[in-house]
């Protein structure tokens, strides 16, 4: 009885007001850009209605420069409604996101981003329109970074945000610093090796180009004396030459091989540019060290086979 | 033993005590309570036509003549409309009731589109009568009391004898005839000699003034408890589901029913939460709701001076004082009441700037919703716990949702009536009754809990 009588005082006792927050005290942050030169510089996007307003402050640690915002607006700044955080490159990427973890009131469903400048708050909510692109291009969010991000033996692959305010590419991270940028080709590539579907690739058949995008795909690692990637990968037809029947069984057959060549000579190609930079985004040496437990294998003395099994269920509207 | 002495002795001071010799027999009788054509047909006539009286009941022409056999009875027939006839030998009782009382009505209450339109009245007999006009069996019993040392109100209890609990009937009867009161005016003061007050805001039994409600309880193995004067039928036992439910469900189809019963069901947990929820949401987990709803919320609570609890709990009474001002006021005032509601309250507060807009659609949504019920103390007892809610909500925020409905569902599922658990059918599970009020489906069983006549349709 005692215990029972403990555990409802608990019940309401060590909860409370804590989270009390007055609706008209909240600024809500839409997307925050963190720069640092020789302090961190944050300027910090708040909605208002129908529009939005930048405040900027600076300060040695990042805590200090968000209370140096506060000092300038009469509203607290509240994180549970983040679209984006944006980053420049000469930021320590860990960093931030530690301190975004331990504090209780943040979202993890934005979208974490680095920037090549720092002038993007040209437009109103530019952090809605930034979390609504990454969203349908199927990027991984804050919580799928954060997954990532402690893991030893994996490095991070964030979207990067050139000069013209567009999401061309992705950053690929070696340890600390970005290793190189994935190309459009690349991230296609890179789609189809962390299972997500959504990619698109062209091939040619006959001299002319056919584009197919993935439906549903299935990629399998296994790791022995070499590693063998298998991509099982169901598609449909988006564009293709007026000239070519496909209502031909054979033609179909023919162009789902040599979709199978083209996108092992990519990945090869991939993989190659990823063992040279030394920046392991795919996650192998976290599979190596479950298997072998060994913190000595790295993925770059394997080699690399690789199997593709397409099959293109779907060819449009179109029965021709 | 002297009838006659006596009813002179202690009627002396009653002004419409009539006493009437004619050819050596007396006619005693209340000219309030009688009606002067029936004496005149009954006996009057019969009696004058007659020059000796030998047997003075083949005379009378009456259907109904009681014999007596004390003084007790002749004072509770005389005072109930009978004309007492005093012979040298013996006493009869004759009906000679007036008809103070007013025509079948439609029932105002628990109004539905379908089925039967009439009501219960004041009259025990007419109100007797619309039941056995459903029920044509002699199973169907009435157990016949009588309460209040002055006011000698007549109570029948209602049960049919093969399907209702025979361990019910005789807790009930047990209770009827410990109470000992000066008088009793209708049958919600009833209530409180049949159950301990408790602390439980639910109401225990369920009042009617629809015939056929009645009729389906009784079949169902429920009783019911008529009382004279009273236009209302308590039955006995209810459950909260019966509250929730109005018994025009029967009478329509049962897939378009479930829909409803189903948006019944939630409208009765939104009259209970939402001003809880709102508050809860806009001042403690504003992570919860979209962004763009929370810069609307945002933008239509600025400059409104208070919290959102007191904003709320203010909206909160003045529509509660609305609403007692309602039903108090004569129905030919109502429309000031609305107009002042509506306008002068509605939507002058806003412009005031005393509560937000928002919060005026919450607190139309929570009185909608209550307004389903037609049962006013399921109403009352919702209301208590939708301020209960509120409180725990404006501390603990959605946690507080969370514990309010566990203290909620232990309060109710321990709460019983007559030994029968209020939260039934949904603790303890009973399919066959839940068949019957949580959704409609086609059922042959009687509930467990109500009858141990297993299947109906059966002897």
């Amino acid at each position: 009885m005692k215990k029972l009588i403990l555990l409802f005082i608990t019940l309401f006792l060590v909860t409370g007001c804590y989270n009390y927050h007055d609706l008209n005290e909240l600024g809500i942050a839409s997307s925050i850009l963190i720069d640092y030169t020789d302090q961190f510089e944050v300027t910090v996007e708040i909605l208002e209605d129908e529009k939005s307003e930048t405040y900027k402050g600076s300060g040695k640690t990042l805590d200090n420069a968000f209370n140096n915002i506060i000092l300038g607006t009469e509203r607290d700044l509240y994180y549970n409604h983040l679209d984006a955080i944006i980053l420049t490159e000469n930021v320590n990427v860990k960093d931030i996101i530690s301190y975004f973890m331990r504090n209780p009131e943040v979202n993890n469903t934005f979208y974490l981003v680095i920037t090549e400048t720092t002038d993007i708050y040209k437009e109103d909510k530019f952090g809605k329109t930034l979390s609504n692109i990454l969203k349908r291009d199927n990027m991984s969010n804050f919580f799928d970074i954060t997954q990532t991000l402690f893991e030893e033996n994996q490095d991070m692959a964030i979207p990067y945000l050139n000069r013209q305010l567009k999401i061309e590419s992705i950053a690929a991270y070696d340890e600390q610093s970005i290793a190189f940028n994935l190309s459009l080709e690349e991230i296609d590539i890179y789609k189809l090796l962390t299972n997500n579907t959504g990619s698109n690739i062209v091939t040619s058949y006959e001299g002319e180009n056919v584009e197919i995008k993935v439906n549903e795909i299935t990629t399998k690692y296994k790791l022995n004396d070499e590693i063998k990637i298998a991509i099982e990968l169901e598609a449909s037809l988006v564009e293709i030459d007026q000239t070519i029947d496909t209502s031909n069984l054979d033609t179909i057959a023919k162009i789902e091989e040599s979709l199978n060549k083209e996108i092992v000579k990519q990945t090869a190609t991939f993989i190659d540019k990823l063992k040279y930079t030394k920046s392991d985004i795919l996650g192998i040496d976290k599979m190596l060290y479950n298997k072998f437990h060994n913190l000595l294998k790295t993925f770059e003395d394997y080699n690399y086979e690789i199997e593709v099994k397409t099959h293109i269920n779907k060819k449009g509207l179109l029965l021709k | 033993m002297n009838f006659l002495e006596l009813v002179q002795e202690e009627y002396k001071e009653i002004s419409d005590l009539v006493i009437k010799p004619i050819k050596g027999i007396h006619l005693i009788y209340l000219e309030t309570l009688a009606d002067q054509d029936k004496i005149n047909d009954y006996i009057l006539k019969a009696v004058a036509s007659k020059r000796i009286i030998t047997d003075i009941k083949k005379v009378l022409p009456s259907p109904n003549v009681k014999d007596i056999k004390n003084y007790k009875e002749l004072k509770l027939y005389l005072e109930t409309g009978f004309t007492i006839v005093l012979t040298d030998n013996e006493a009869i009782a004759i009906e000679t009731k007036a008809n103070i009382t007013r025509s079948i009505d439609t029932p105002s209450t628990e109004p539905t589109i379908f089925g039967p339109k009439d009501s219960l009245t004041e009259n025990y007999q007419i109100n007797l009568g619309l039941i056995k006009r459903r029920i044509k069996s002699n199973h169907l019993k009435n157990e016949v009391t009588y309460i209040g040392r002055f006011t000698k109100t007549l109570i029948s209890t209602l049960y049919i004898d093969n399907v209702a609990e025979k361990e019910l009937v005789d807790q009930v009867r047990e209770k009827m005839q410990n109470i000992v009161i000066d008088g009793i005016n209708d049958i919600g003061e009833l209530k409180q000699f049949l159950v301990k007050e408790t602390k439980n805001v639910f109401p225990a039994f369920k009042m009617t003034e629809r015939p056929d409600i009645i009729a389906k309880s009784l079949l169902e193995g429920k009783i019911v408890i008529l009382m004279d004067t009273s236009p209302y039928a308590l039955i006995i036992p209810s459950f909260l589901a019966d509250f929730i439910n109005p018994v025009s469900d029967d009478y329509t189809k049962n897939i378009n029913v479930n829909f409803l019963k189903i948006l019944r069901f939630l409208c009765f947990f939104l009259s209970i939460i939402t001003p809880a929820f709102y508050v809860a949401i806009t001042t403690f987990n504003q992570e919860t709701i979209p962004t763009s709803l929370l810069i609307n919320f945002q933008a239509q609570r600025e400059g409104v001076p208070f919290p959102a609890v007191i904003e709320c709990l203010i909206t909160l009474i003045i529509c509660e004082i609305l609403r007692e001002s309602d039903t108090r006021f004569p129905s030919s005032y109502g429309s000031a009441i609305s107009i002042l509601g509506a306008l002068v309250l509605g939507d002058a507060a806003v412009s005031a700037g005393i509560v937000s807009p928002i919060m005026i659609i919450v607190i139309a949504i929570t009185f909608i919703s209550s307004l389903i019920f037609t049962d006013l103390e399921i109403i009352n007892a919702i209301r208590h716990w939708r301020f209960f809610f509120l409180v725990v909500c404006s501390i603990y925020g959605l946690y507080g949702i969370g514990l309010s409905l566990i203290f909620f569902i232990a309060n109710m599922s321990n709460y019983e009536v007559f030994n029968k658990p209020y939260f039934y059918p949904i603790s303890p599970f009973d399919p066959s009754y839940i068949k019957e009020t949580l959704f409609k489906m086609r059922n042959t069983r009687r509930s467990k809990i109500l009858s141990h006549n297993k299947y109906k349709g059966e002897a």
